[in-house]
């Protein structure tokens, strides 16, 4: 089953929020990886943290602490190697379930997503109890948590469209005629296209992009790499992008029928808040 | 969007400040240039302070702005010498409480960015447009329209005694906040004869106690402060490059890298004396670098021998200078001058050999791991320490600027 494009609030623990932080519990590893923790929330699945010396029967914790209450109704693993693991909220008094328990027992799969009824809650703490390899190191390279915007995803199909992957390259021409290339970390971005919109709940989210006056996460592929003919950066399941519209709100509607949908063209653009 | 508002406080009939009136609706934002403050930022010299000034374009059509003839002027004594300051806040508009939406809304405090005097000499009147340009220069600039008061000052004053004497005069309290208690300078010594600042300015009186005393002067908030050059306390906040794993991206751009080789000094004299200070290892490492001073209010040379060591030992080392961009917002606004910042460059590294992964150190296995590499060469690492010794803000791409110096 396709999935519609996903929009989510940023990351209540990203690395810019200074009030959240991460505490690991493990009583095997030789380095339980506490000092570079932090990279599973800083928007970069080219780091993670990684323990050394660890085992199954070490149950490292992760302790998240946001000091606020947050309101949280999705939960990702990006690039992880836990096989069991449990993930419940503190409700004030004890940690308990969401509404829909995370409690994975067989997992063999590198990204997780959960959605439950949002909570509003300043703890959350991840047990894990063993790896996919039996006794491997423990390894995330992102942890999100956040809440939907709006209904979070789209009902219709926009098109997506003029994608780029630009990394900003500064060409100089050497005396031989060969090129140097100097390129930098680099940004996503895209058009999001319908020429006839009628959805509320749809256009409800294009007006909150456009007027949250905030970066929204946005994961085109929805969790369903499959539906595209194959598996390219940017539409993977890992590719979540913290964005911001760039360009003006238009809302016309379609050959200035009042009755029409509107004709929508939202450029989003990667983003640092 | 982020937004300024312009006001002017002019004088009443009397010639007294009034109160500030807000004039943003009739500003050309089109001419509105940046807005800056600097420390000793010339290039191959050194200095202790410097004026900002900025232009402002006003329309002009219902006369408010024109000179105190006109009936419906805002300006009642004279144009010039009004006070003028420009404030910033986050959003156009305020966050009402009971209407604002929690999670959503800003807070949005107006912080004054800029607060000078309006100069009335370069006022240009443009007929067609019905627009009017005021320069507006920066409060410290009445240093270079009053009088040193010599007859406050005596030999044997010391550099603390003699700054707080000139600057402690009507004409420049009117505007400012003059403080023994904020005045603190690098080396104070007795002045032996003040007969040089007969006739002379404040603005030519600083300058020569400033660059004796190895100090600096700014002005925030209305009040004069007079330090070293000696940066203030410990880092107030760090700044994140592309490449950076420990922070956000904050850095929007570094640009003019130097090595700080134009701001070398190691070799000082004194003019017509056989007086010198000189840093051995700075001439062998930068070659010799020559800056003859003197300063006719001292006269005894062992005094003179301290002004030249404690010079040569401000600027003999070789300091890394640049400058960042960064975007503007509450918490980068309140960096002050001399404020020390960290800036974490790092690269990202990726494998030498293409569609293999970065090695973790302990884990890789030599003969079979590929070394990494880095995207760039130049890296700023986050252990080092700058002082700012510049702001600029960019009105039109709501950018600060901050010029930096190593410490």
């Amino acid at each position: 089953m396709a999935s519609q494009v996903m929009f989510f609030n940023k990351n209540k623990i990203d690395l810019d929020n200074p009030n959240a932080s991460i505490t690991v519990t493990d009583g095997t590893a030789t380095n339980t990886g506490q000092s570079f923790v932090d990279y599973v929330r800083n928007r970069n699945n080219t780091s993670a943290w990684l323990t050394t010396g660890s085992n199954d029967a070490a149950n490292t914790q992760l302790d998240i602490d946001m000091i606020d209450e947050r309101d949280i109704s999705d939960i990702f693993l990006i690039g992880h190697n836990f096989k069991a693991f449990t993930i419940k909220y503190w409700n004030g008094s004890s940690y308990v379930d969401f509404s829909t328990a995370i409690s994975e027992t067989t997992n063999a799969v590198d990204f997780n997503h959960y959605s439950f009824t949002e909570v509003a809650t300043s703890k959350i703490r991840i047990i894990i109890t063993g790896t996919q390899a039996v006794d491997d190191d423990k390894v995330l390279k992102q942890l999100i948590f956040t809440n939907k915007v709006l209904t979070g995803q789209l009902t219709g199909w926009p098109e997506i469209k003029n994608t780029r992957h630009s990394t900003n390259k500064k060409i100089s021409t050497m005396l031989s005629g060969k090129i140097s290339v100097v390129e930098s970390i680099g940004s996503f971005e895209c058009n999001l296209s319908v020429k006839n919109w009628s959805s509320d709940a749809d256009l409800s989210i294009v007006e909150e992009i456009y007027f949250g006056k905030r970066a929204v996460l946005v994961w085109l592929s929805g969790g369903d790499e499959a539906q595209f003919s194959s598996s390219r950066i940017g539409y993977r399941k890992e590719d979540i992008y913290l964005m911001r519209a760039i360009d003006d709100y238009r809302p016309d509607f379609v050959s200035g029928l009042y009755v029409s949908g509107l004709k929508i063209d939202l450029r989003l653009k990667e983003a640092i808040s | 969007m982020s937004y300024f508002r312009v006001y002017i406080n002019p004088r009443d009939d009397n010639g007294n400040l009034t109160d500030y009136q807000e004039v943003t609706n009739d500003v050309d934002f089109n001419g509105f240039s940046n807005i800056s403050e600097n420390l000793d930022n010339d290039e191959y010299n050194v200095g202790s302070f410097k004026f900002n000034s900025f232009r402002l374009n006003l329309t002009n059509e219902h006369g408010k702005y024109s000179d105190v003839e006109t009936v419906a002027s805002i300006f009642r004594y004279r144009r010039g010498g009004s006070k003028v300051k420009v404030n910033w806040q986050i959003q156009d508009y305020q966050s009402i409480c009971g209407v604002a939406i929690a999670g959503k809304a800003k807070l949005t405090p107006e912080v004054t960015v800029f607060e000078g005097i309006l100069n009335d000499d370069a006022t240009r009147l443009d007929i067609q447009s019905q627009k009017i340009s005021f320069s507006v220069i920066g409060i410290d600039s009445i240093f270079n329209e009053t009088e040193t008061p010599y007859s406050s000052l005596t030999n044997g004053d010391l550099f603390s005694e003699a700054l707080l004497a000139v600057l402690d005069q009507a004409k420049i309290t009117e505007y400012l906040t003059v403080s023994a208690s904020n005045i603190s300078v690098s080396l104070d010594l007795a002045i032996d004869d003040v007969s040089p600042f007969e006739n002379t300015t404040v603005k030519e009186s600083l300058d020569q106690l400033l660059f004796s005393s190895n100090s600096v002067l700014y002005i925030k908030n209305n009040v004069v402060y007079i330090t070293s050059r000696d940066p203030q306390g410990s880092s107030v906040k760090t700044f994140y490059g592309q490449g950076s794993q420990e922070g956000i991206e904050s850095i929007i751009k570094i640009s003019n890298i130097s090595t700080g080789r134009n701001k070398v000094f190691n070799y000082w004299t004194w003019a017509d004396t056989a007086l010198v200070s000189q840093s051995s290892t700075s001439i062998e490492d930068n070659g010799l670098r020559k800056k003859e001073i003197s300063f006719d209010a001292v006269t005894n040379s062992s005094k003179r021998q301290s002004i030249l060591d404690s010079q040569k030992t401000e600027f003999s080392d070789l300091k890394q200078e640049f400058s960042i961009d960064i975007e503007l917002s509450y918490e980068n606004i309140e960096i002050d001058l001399l404020n020390v910042i960290k800036i974490d460059y790092s690269t990202p590294l990726i494998s030498s050999s293409p569609g293999s992964e970065v090695p973790i150190y302990g884990l890789g296995i030599y003969g079979e791991a590929s070394y990494p590499v880095g995207f760039y060469s130049i890296l700023i690492d986050e252990s080092q320490n700058f002082k700012v010794i510049g702001k600029s803000i960019n009105t039109k791409n709501q950018v600060l600027t901050l010029n930096l110096r190593e410490v």
